[in-house]
């Protein structure tokens, strides 16, 4: 289970209202490459997982990756919390206001609602590890793309943080990707499905 | 002034972060003796205090062996009690 602690991972304080920049940020709270499909994907792959390194990881990173999705949605609502109505037709946010008003809800920043389908779980060890690998991947050039259109210096300063986070994350499953594979037969990783065919010898 | 407010914001975010960086770092590096060491080390500067980081606990290793990964982990049957031990089950709801 889970407990909650009161404060962010690293610190989100935004002086500057800005709706326009938080329409193209919520993609990171509910877009496709996003931190709550991040977090769901890990921590729904645990459970088929064989390897204790893998359990463990996908619970850290997935917890982790919670964490993450709380400061976009304290991004979102800082750049968000002294709106106007002026400001939000001057900053192109009037779809979101007449749907969620200063509400966060998740959604890509073209507009569509959080899906699973933007996610997988294979229930294969070397077929998640790859996805998860990707997803990192994606999340990071998500968060360059945010820095190329962002001059918010308060913004930055949190996006580059999760930007960072995404590397590391990336590095350890590559890391837990060679384990798992340490432990099959070399002359053939994908010869069964480790977590399905459960008699067969790991090497040979 | 709040006694979190009289603490630094590095010190507030920072050693957290520390803790929870090495910690997963450790989990695909559990034999790796001076990122252990560095573990152990940060425990000792809480004070010894398992939960000094709420959400992380700190003193998951023994003798130079690392035990967060250990099984059986929560959605396992080994890792559940009977719900009879609880609940004796004569009568009652």
């Amino acid at each position: 289970m889970w407990s909650y602690e009161k404060q962010l991972q690293y610190p989100v304080r935004i002086k500057n209202t800005n709706p326009r920049l938080a329409s193209a940020i919520i993609s990171q709270y509910g877009g496709p490459d996003g931190e709550l499909g991040a977090s769901l994907r890990y921590l729904s792959q645990r459970y088929s997982m064989p390897f204790d390194d893998a359990k463990g990881a996908l619970t850290d990173i997935g917890t982790e990756e919670l964490g993450h999705l709380e400061m976009i949605g304290s991004i979102v609502h800082q750049l968000t919390r002294d709106l106007t109505p002026e400001q939000a037709k001057a900053g192109g946010f009037e779809a979101y206001l007449v749907d969620h008003t200063t509400g966060v809800y998740p959604q890509a920043a073209a507009g569509f609602p959080w899906s699973a389908g933007s996610m997988q779980v294979k229930g294969d060890p070397i077929t998640d590890l790859h996805e998860d690998m990707a997803a990192e991947m994606k999340a990071r050039t998500t968060y360059d793309n945010i820095l190329r259109i962002s001059d918010d210096p308060d913004v930055n300063d949190v996006i580059r943080f999760l930007r960072a986070r995404e590397i590391v994350h990336y590095q350890r499953f590559g890391e837990l990707l060679v384990r798992t594979q340490d432990r099959l037969n070399e002359k053939n990783f994908f010869a069964f499905n480790p977590a399905f065919d459960k008699n067969k010898p790991m090497k040979h | 002034m709040t006694e979190r407010t009289a603490v630094s914001c590095c010190e507030r975010y920072g050693r957290p972060f520390a803790a929870w960086d090495l910690r997963l770092y450790l989990d695909t590096h559990p034999d790796d003796c001076q990122a252990l060491a560095m573990f152990a080390q940060m425990y000792a500067e809480q004070g010894g205090d398992c939960y000094a980081f709420r959400g992380i606990k700190m003193c998951d290793w023994e003798d130079g062996i690392w035990h967060h990964l250990d099984g059986p982990w929560p959605w396992e049957p080994e890792a559940n009690c009977k719900v009879d031990a609880l609940y004796s089950g004569k009568g009652g709801r």
